[in-house]
């Protein structure tokens, strides 16, 4: 076992926790011959912390071994991928499907892929294109028209 | 007689012009995924969740799914043959030995033996599921809220014991899946739970996003953070047909790995993984030359490639039957079906005789279409690799954006799924397999209704679960696995610490 596994083990000993709290706290119980709508999830949440208690008390008695999460700098990538889904779901509804469609393709390409920006360009226009055949033309989804109207 | 009156009008659905179409492209896209290295046919199963309603009829969209689902057992074994990569994780255990076969100049032999017997045992499978399912659906109209529970608790720790190589963590993650599924208006008494205020929770989350996200997102971030270029050093396929000799070698492996695929793919939990695995070890045990194994044995590749696809067909009768997934990939079946408004189980094959039959006959012409895709086009399929990742990833992540927005027109879907990708991808980083988490999401709100309508009915005796006949058997054996596994598992954990005390000893001399 890792450090970062004993780490993910107390996390969810605290997320077990915090269940139980909240559905005494805010959800009725009940009781075996009359289950509430609390009961379920406050069994789930204390199964959570039995397990990864019993999981981090084992853990305990034995050496961690030190292996990184990430190497050196690995997460970046990731990082910068789910920034730009963030930025493109935020702009979408405003910039239409189609724009943003384009503007993040081109961003992706440039900035994690690398690409030169002449191919940036024709691949992020290609698969615009391809993309809205299919679901405009194709599967006839309900995509956001924008400002732009498209 | 039913049985194959039934099997006659599941021809008849089977074989009409779409559905023929979508069980070809089913195949052809499922090939594809199990080629790709990566994306496996849960994660592209449930890429497409969202576009099913799109597809007409719910026989039409399942005999896609379905063909996806076998056709990537097939496709998986090609890449690991020739190039030692496991395009889809039943197929890792034949790059042991396919790879070296192709080393020595026998690569076609390897997939063509990996072909027919896929073939083989798919057809197994079909023809187990056209015997076995109807009786069994018959014998699960007895069971009440009690059996349900019994029956699906069983399955859930099958699914935790089977699905990775942490049974603490599988547990973990199947809880969680429930308490996620718990989010939203509780259904008995229409009660608000986890939504903390927010409107946009009051539904709870989509299964689509969660398994679009843990599944198909977190892969791409695993692959853009590995972003290491995989070299394509591809070896000469040689003769396409095996020798006399290979025949020879491998028709009681494909036999064998026939049998260990259907009786695995039956139980829940287990599946097209845990049958390759059973059928390799099982193969080494009986071999002649034992020696042989990891040097190129030929019955070490038709036995674990006929047991993952005959697992795979398998797989659908406690789905169809009883409305049990039996693992991940058929889980997003069962929400397939779910999101076209049938619910999977005993009355399926009365309410829907034309899913249920047409499903199963679909079965029988996408092995043929699979036999004929996978033995004369390997060489295509090979050079479908060389589609750079760059221009892969990206539509990948737009494809699956876009199918969250038109779940319900709002980009709260699509937040949700960025989030389960997140969450996936870290969870998958810690060695945590999502199957789990999964399964429980979606047998969650089954559990539950039916735990609280036996406790109701019961007025709080939880010795119902006992006194009755088969909800009592289904205990007992959910009781015998669970001390099985438990002290499987303190064995294991003594050995492990016996080993460090010495390797201790050692170190401080």
């Amino acid at each position: 076992m890792t450090i970062q596994e004993r780490r993910a083990a107390v996390l969810a000993i605290l997320f077990g926790a915090a269940v139980v709290s909240y559905t005494i706290a805010t959800l009725q119980v009940g009781s075996v011959r009359k289950p509430g709508p609390g009961m379920f999830p406050a069994v789930c949440g204390a199964g959570i912390v039995a397990v990864a208690g019993f999981w981090l008390a084992g853990s305990l008695k034995r050496k961690a071994g030190s292996s990184p999460f990430w190497t050196k700098g690995s997460w970046k990538v990731p990082l910068i991928a789910v920034f730009l889904m963030l930025v493109y779901t935020a702009t979408m509804e405003r910039l239409g499907y189609t724009l943003s469609t384009l503007v993040f393709l081109v961003v992706w390409q440039s900035l994690i892929e690398r690409e030169p920006w002449v191919k940036t360009m024709i691949v992020s226009a290609l698969a615009c294109l391809f993309m809205y055949l299919i679901f405009v033309y194709l599967l006839r989804v309900s995509v956001p028209k924008g400002f732009v109207g498209f | 007689m039913e049985t194959f009156q039934g099997l006659l009008n599941g021809f008849s659905v089977a074989s009409s012009g779409t559905n023929l179409l979508y069980c070809f492209l089913g195949s052809m896209l499922g090939t594809a995924v199990g080629v790709l290295p990566g994306l496996g046919p849960a994660a592209t199963i449930s890429l497409l969740l969202p576009m099913v309603h799109t597809m007409g009829s719910p026989a039409t969209s399942i005999i896609f799914l379905a063909g996806i689902f076998y056709g990537a057992m097939y496709g998986g074994s090609t890449t690991s043959i020739l190039m030692r990569l496991p395009g889809e994780a039943a197929s890792v255990v034949t790059c042991i030995d396919g790879y070296e076969m192709s080393k020595q100049g026998r690569g076609g032999a390897a997939l063509a033996v990996a072909a027919i017997g896929s073939f083989i045992a798919g057809t197994v499978g079909v023809v187990g599921l056209t015997f076995l399912a109807p009786p069994l659906a018959e014998f699960a109209l007895r069971f009440g809220a009690p059996e349900y529970f019994a029956l699906m608790l069983f399955g859930l720790l099958l699914a935790v014991f089977l699905s990775g190589h942490s049974p603490i963590k599988g547990t973990i993650m199947m809880f969680a899946g429930i308490i996620l599924a718990n989010v939203g208006l509780d259904p008995i008494s229409g009660k608000e739970r986890f939504t903390f205020g927010f409107v946009a929770l009051q539904n709870g989350f989509d299964f689509v996003t969660l398994a679009i996200g843990v599944f198909g997102l977190s892969e791409i971030l695993l692959t853009l953070e590995r972003k290491d270029a995989v070299e394509y050093a591809t070896t000469k396929i040689g003769k396409l047909f095996p020798t006399a000799k290979d025949w020879a070698e491998s028709r009681w492996a494909i036999f064998r790995g026939s049998l260990i695929g259907f009786f695995v793919g039956v139980i829940p939990g287990g599946g097209a993984v845990i049958a390759s695995l059973a059928s390799y070890s099982v193969e080494k045990r009986v071999a002649k030359n034992p020696d042989e194994f990891g040097k190129g044995a030929i019955a070490a590749v038709a036995g674990p490639e006929s047991a993952n696809n005959g697992a795979s067909n398998s797989s659908f009768i406690p789905l169809l039957t009883l409305g049990i997934p039996a693992n991940a990939s058929t889980a997003l079946i069962f929400a397939a079906l779910l999101i076209q408004g049938v619910t999977p189980g005993p009355f399926l094959i009365s309410n829907n005789p034309d899913i249920f039959w047409g499903v199963i006959a679909s079965m029988y012409i996408g092995n043929v279409i699979l036999l004929i895709l996978n033995l004369p086009l390997v060489g295509v399929w090979v050079q479908l690799l060389k589609v750079p990742f760059g221009i892969l990833g990206p539509v990948i992540v737009l494809f699956t954006t876009v199918g969250c927005y038109s779940l319900a027109n709002d980009t709260f879907n699509i937040y949700a799924f960025i989030a389960f990708g997140v969450l996936g991808y870290l969870l998958r980083k810690l060695d945590f397999e999502p199957g789990p988490m999964i399964m429980s999401f979606i047998l969650a709100p089954l559990i539950e209704n039916s735990l609280r309508q036996s406790l109701l009915m019961s007025r709080g005796n939880l010795s119902i679960f006992l006194t009755r006949p088969i909800s009592g058997t289904l205990m007992a054996l959910f009781f015998i696995a669970l001390a099985v596994q438990l002290y499987v598992g303190w064995r294991k954990r003594k050995t492990a610490d016996a080993g460090q005390a010495v390797g201790g000893l050692t170190e401080n001399g």
